[in-house]
């Protein structure tokens, strides 16, 4: 059993292991009238599933220079499940996609509190359009939801274990992973599935990297896609897909975030490049984080749209026993890359959604 | 009822006919006959008259206990040479050779109303401690007709010859004990336990696991000082132990006298072992008592389970939550060979309700996707002739299982199943004379299992694995006494154990290991000083062939390299007090030994790590003994042992991430665990009828990271890992409704090694009530069980998100037919 229950773990950190895309792209006009990211932001903790610790939400409130850790369970009286793994601000909502309790919460963005549940199998990826929640599901699924009724409208089969979305130009972009076919080396994966959003089909599959995983959409319309490669021989590399859905390889790296006419790259562990690239044509504008303050163990990347400041969440501690269980860190810096303050938030900050 | 047959063999290895008056003059001829001519003696005590040669030497002699009080004689004087007695002198007459029996034989100190009661294993307790089953069994049978005969006599208040046969009958069963154990002087040899052994020894027996509440094997070895449990709750739920924060891979558990084996993950479930076919459970930490034993017995801590070798009887357990339980098992004698067979079929569905604590809520939630089934069957045989003994046994086990996972907030999983299937089979030879004795054995086990997640996250819609295990395991040894303090022994033990999958690329691992020791005890007056010296060898080997994906990536790795190392150990014991009443007694012992790393923990795919070195564990302990048998007070029988302990462990294999994704298992951490375990037992005798016997143990186990001082978690216990457990149990022996009130608990732990905030598990008690009562129906014996547990209803986890279940009931009912 113990291996089983080490695989599961593996699978599970396999499942986890994606940066956080940020939405500011897709926000719904009523909420972009203001620039994202002036008020405040929400730090999804994953928690540790293996070790019941239950995810949490962190709110970052940057007028009154306050933070609060445990938000939900605070405001709510309840935990909230486990394995958050994206979320999206839609209208006056949060809406917390939960892997590990299969469903997505829909919360008040304003007071916290919790205004229904849908029930949904392992979502993963979530982004908003035009009045509906879209959801990955890892069992092979994108599902629409009713933001109204908050029910599952429809279904569309995408491919083995979808990730992440974007939108663009009336059509929804899901990477499939085939994550948890290691064994076959990811090889039914290699796609990012088009969807037409006017009539919920799918149009088109995309061929892009091994393991292709977190999406991000730069000011021009190109879609950067982090292909984590299979966590050994092949290292992670960033896919471009521009406008044209042509796609090609970008440049290394495990995380990125597009903003503006930037592209926000971590090369994770495997070397400590922290680097901004013209998104365009992919030259190296400049080498970030150089100044003492790197992020130990970086988990997530998301870029504050008002401010253009970087936000790199980090697990606090590279000691092996307790990686996974230790609160982690925001860490901030100024859109030159320097060093601003750090947060402590939950364990395993996941993503990062400014309002 | 004119006459009783006597199934087993009574004298010169003809069938005797229990006739009262005839009985009653052969064996006083027979005792007298015993206690006048040592030189008879003698023969009988080779066993010349059971026509065997008595196997169990070389024990009696190490369980000897210094008084020299002869039975016989006694046994004589109350049964008063007076075919005529009346029933109150019958039974005076019984109590007083219990009495003496008690004192000089440790037996449980019972009163002949009660035997009169017809409990059957009143008598049976102290053939328990018998070495082997078939003359344990074979003592049994008898005591127990003895006491029908008392019971059914008393009852029918026909009082005369009756009560007398009955007397004679149990005089002449507990002498045939008497004969049996008697190395070749009269000398009054006590059963096998702590006080004997040079190292910590516990031991539970039918009768003190019925004492002690436990209702299974899990719950009976929590009861035992310095183990931690881990069970992941209900009848499937995986239940594994670690001794003394060894880790459960230390941990060796023997079935029958061998171990069981497994080469995957180094974890015995003690969830497939049914207590109701365990006859003795017992824990030994860091020295055998036995001198000539199979090298790999010889472990950081050892459970012996051995399985009971129970007559013919029908049982039937049915308890809630779907528990269904029924049994059978068969036993035929035929001249020196005993065949027995049984088998059992076990349902659960485990659907028990819990609380489930979520942030400022509570809500009562049930278990779901928990179902198990289990089919065991099991066939033994024993062949005894004279001081060969030749042994086997055959079992075959099947498993199927709803795996329910972790408790998860909002959602309920119920994708997971798990198969399993076990067969094994062995022989052992043993041979015991004077000066030399002889073992061997061998075994074949296999073991297939069937992992499947049914979940659509996977490719195809699941996840499937099914591996095979097989291993085969010889043994050989032989000890030598020279004169008697100094004794010395060599064994030599042979595993090979493989390991493959089912996966279409597929490339088997293997280890062959050659294991010998060496061991010499010295015994003379008070000391007894046991050394020994294991080498061992070990050779890792892959199959060629295509990489196995899971087992190996690439295809030039080499196996994991060999390992040869030496193991020394060294225990010693000294009696300081060794009175008729009283005894104290003081032992020490140090022991080196190491495990290798598992088949998963070498190659498992993104996870093992063929380089590792083995884990190695280093143990001093010291400890205590004292033995009181108060005379003309309420507390008839206290014993209590203290130990304390000083363990290290070294190159403790731990998984760490090097990525998320990949993890690896490496030699990291060091581990130091102090501690002490306390163990009490008293008997109250408040009449003749009745009787309270307590039993506790409290253990501390102060298990702690010592790997890096700059570590987050140096200095902090290990997760699960509790400092303080106990227990305690009180069974009330009286003639209407003995009962049996017993609770475990352990302090709090946590689940994470740095001890973060939410993941603190609370302290937990359990309280176990049971009922029993035996009938007669159809003119045979019934026996009837009642147990409650959790009585108070208690919501505890041992593994976090994995809820025990809170009050239940089972019932049993066993007919012996």
């Amino acid at each position: 059993m113990k291996h089983l229950k080490h695989l599961s773990l593996l699978l599970f950190a396999a499942l986890a292991f994606a940066t956080c895309s940020d939405d500011e792209d897709n926000y719904s006009p009523a909420t972009a009238v203001e620039p994202v990211g002036q008020n405040g932001a929400f730090v999804l903790n994953q928690g540790n599933q293996y070790a019941a610790i239950s995810s949490s939400c962190t709110l970052l409130d940057f007028k009154n220079n306050t933070q609060q850790n445990n938000f939900f369970s605070t405001t709510n009286g309840i935990e909230m499940g486990h394995g958050v793994q994206d979320g999206v601000i839609h209208g006056s909502k949060l809406y917390l996609a939960m892997h590990g309790s299969n469903l997505v919460w829909v919360i008040d963005r304003k007071t916290g509190k919790k205004t229904a549940s849908v029930s949904t199998s392992s979502p993963e990826g979530i982004t908003a359009h035009g009045g509906y929640v879209y959801v990955t599901n890892n069992d092979g699924f994108v599902s629409k939801i009713d933001t109204l009724a908050y029910t599952v409208v429809e279904k569309i089969e995408v491919g083995p274990n979808p990730v992440d979305m974007e939108v663009r130009n009336g059509r929804l972009y899901a990477t499939v992973s085939d994550g948890y076919n290691y064994l076959n080396k990811y090889v039914n994966g290699f796609k990012v599935a088009c969807i037409d959003l006017a009539t919920f089909k799918k149009t088109a599959d995309i061929r892009v990297g091994m393991n292709p995983s977190k999406m991000t959409q730069d000011a021009h319309g190109n879609i950067f896609v982090t292909c984590m490669g299979d966590y050994n021989d092949v290292k992670p590399k960033i896919w471009k897909l521009d406008a044209q859905n042509h796609a090609s390889e970008f440049i290394d790296g495990s995380f990125a975030q597009a903003h503006a006419d930037r592209l926000y790259v971590i090369g994770s562990s495997q070397s400590d490049v922290y680097a901004v690239f013209d998104s365009r044509s992919g030259k190296a504008v400049t080498t970030l984080f150089g100044k003492g303050h790197t992020p130990l163990d970086p988990v997530a990347m998301a870029v504050r749209p008002s401010t253009g400041e970087i936000f790199v969440t980090s697990r606090g501690s590279l000691d092996p026993k307790i990686r996974f269980t230790h609160p982690g860190h925001v860490l901030q810096y100024d859109k030159d890359g320097n060093f601003v303050r750090r947060y402590d938030v939950g364990i395993e900050p996941y993503a990062i959604l400014f309002f | 009822m004119k006459k009783t047959e006597q199934t087993s063999r009574f004298g010169f290895g003809q069938p005797f006919l229990f006739d009262q008056r005839k009985t009653l003059n052969r064996l006083c001829r027979f005792c007298f006959f015993l206690y006048f001519r040592p030189k008879i003696r003698n023969a009988v005590s080779r066993g010349v008259f059971f026509g065997r040669r008595v196997a169990m030497k070389r024990e009696t002699r190490e369980n000897r206990v210094q008084s020299r009080c002869c039975v016989y004689p006694f046994a004589l004087q109350t049964i008063g040479f007076n075919p005529r007695c009346n029933v109150p002198n019958a039974v005076s007459g019984i109590a007083d050779m219990l009495e003496i029996l008690r004192l000089n034989h440790r037996f449980p100190p019972l009163s002949p109303t009660f035997v009169a009661t017809g409990r059957p294993f009143a008598i049976g307790y102290e053939s328990e401690d018998l070495p082997h089953s078939s003359f344990s069994s074979l003592f049994e049978e008898r005591a127990r007709k003895a006491i029908f005969m008392i019971s059914a006599s008393l009852t029918v208040r026909r009082i005369g010859l009756w009560g007398v046969a009955a007397v004679l009958s149990v005089s002449a069963a507990a002498q045939s004990v008497e004969v049996l154990r008697t190395p070749g002087e009269v000398e009054i040899v006590a059963p096998k336990r702590t006080l004997t052994a040079a190292a910590p020894l516990w031991q539970l027996d039918s009768i003190t696991l019925l004492g002690s509440g436990a209702v299974s094997t899990a719950d009976a070895l929590r009861r035992l000082p310095g183990i931690n449990l881990r069970d992941y709750g209900g009848a499937g739920g995986l239940k594994t132990v670690s001794v003394r924060g060894l880790g459960s891979p230390h941990t060796v558990v023997l079935y029958d006298g061998l171990p069981v084996g497994d080469a995957q993950n180094g974890q015995i479930d003690f969830g497939r072992f049914t207590l109701s076919r365990i006859k003795t459970l017992s824990l030994s930490v860091g020295e055998n008592p036995e001198l000539l034993v199979p090298v790999r017995t010889l472990g950081a801590a050892t459970v012996s389970l051995l399985p009971t070798a129970s007559p013919r009887q029908i049982g039937w357990r049915m308890g809630a939550f779907g528990l269904l339980n029924p049994s059978v098992s068969w036993a035929e004698q035929w001249g020196k060979t005993t065949i027995s067979a049984s088998g059992d079929f076990l349902h659960g569905d485990n659907d028990y309700p819990f609380l489930l604590k979520n942030g400022r809520t509570a809500t009562r939630e049930r278990r779901s996707h928990s179902r198990m089934q289990t089919w065991n069957g099991e066939l033994a045989g024993r062949y005894l002739d004279g001081g060969n003994e030749l042994s086997g046994r055959a079992a075959y086990r099947a498993n199927h299982r709803h795996l329910p996972g972790p408790v998860t907030l909002y959602t309920q999983l119920g994708t997971e199943f798990s198969d399993e299937q076990q067969l094994f089979a062995q022989c052992a030879y043993r041979h015991r004379s004077e000066r030399v004795s002889w073992m061997a054995a061998a075994k074949h086990a296999w073991q297939e299992s069937r992992y499947v997640n049914r979940d659509r996250q996977y490719p195809g819609g699941e996840f499937r694995q099914q591996y095979w295990q097989r291993e085969t395991y010889l043994t050989l040894g032989v000890q030598r006494d020279f004169g008697k303090t100094w004794q010395a022994a060599y064994a030599t033990d042979y595993t090979h154990a493989g390991l493959n999958s089912d996966l279409s690329v597929d490339r088997r691992v293997h280890r062959h290991s050659w294991q010998q020791g060496l061991s010499a005890r010295y015994r003379h007056s008070r000391w007894d000083i046991t050394g020994r010296l294991l080498l061992h060898l070990h050779r890792n080997r892959l199959e060629k062939g295509a990489p196995h994906p899971l087992f190996f990536p690439g295809t030039s790795a080499p196996p994991a390299p060999d390992v040869r190392r030496l193991t020394p150990s060294l225990s010693a014991a000294c009696s300081l007090i060794r009175r008729q009443h009283s005894l104290l007694r003081l032992r020490t012992f140090y022991k080196e030994i190491f495990r290798m790393p598992t088949f998963v923990e070498n190659y498992y795919f993104n996870y093992g790590n063929r380089l590792l070195r083995p884990e190695l564990t280093r143990q001093l302990g010291i400890g205590t003994t004292f033995r009181l048998l108060p005379q003309q007070t309420l507390l008839t029988d206290f014993d209590i042992t203290l130990d304390a302990y000083s363990n290290r462990v070294s190159d403790r294999i731990t998984a760490i991430p090097l990525n998320p994704v990949v993890w690896q298992t490496v030699n990291l951490d060091r581990v130091r665990a102090l501690g002490f375990d306390l163990t009490a037992h008293g008997r109250f005798r408040f009449s003749a009828q009745q009787q309270l016997v307590v039993r506790g143990h409290y253990s501390l186990q102060n298990v702690t990271d010592r790997s890096h001082p700059e570590g987050a978690t140096y200095g902090l216990q290990l997760a699960y890992t509790p400092r303080h457990t106990a227990s305690l149990s009180l069974a009330w022996e009286n003639p209407w409704l003995p009962i049996v009130v017993s609770t475990s608990g352990a302090s709090e732990r946590w689940a994470t090694h740095q001890h973060a905030f939410s993941t603190r598990l609370p302290p937990y008690w359990e309280t176990n009530l049971s009922l029993s009562k035996s009938l007669r129906f159809l003119r045979r014996r019934a026996d009837l069980r009642l147990d409650i547990t959790n009585v108070f209803d208690r919501q505890y986890e041992i593994l976090r998100r994995y809820p025990m279940p809170g009050r239940a009931w089972q019932y049993v009912l066993i007919y012996h037919f």
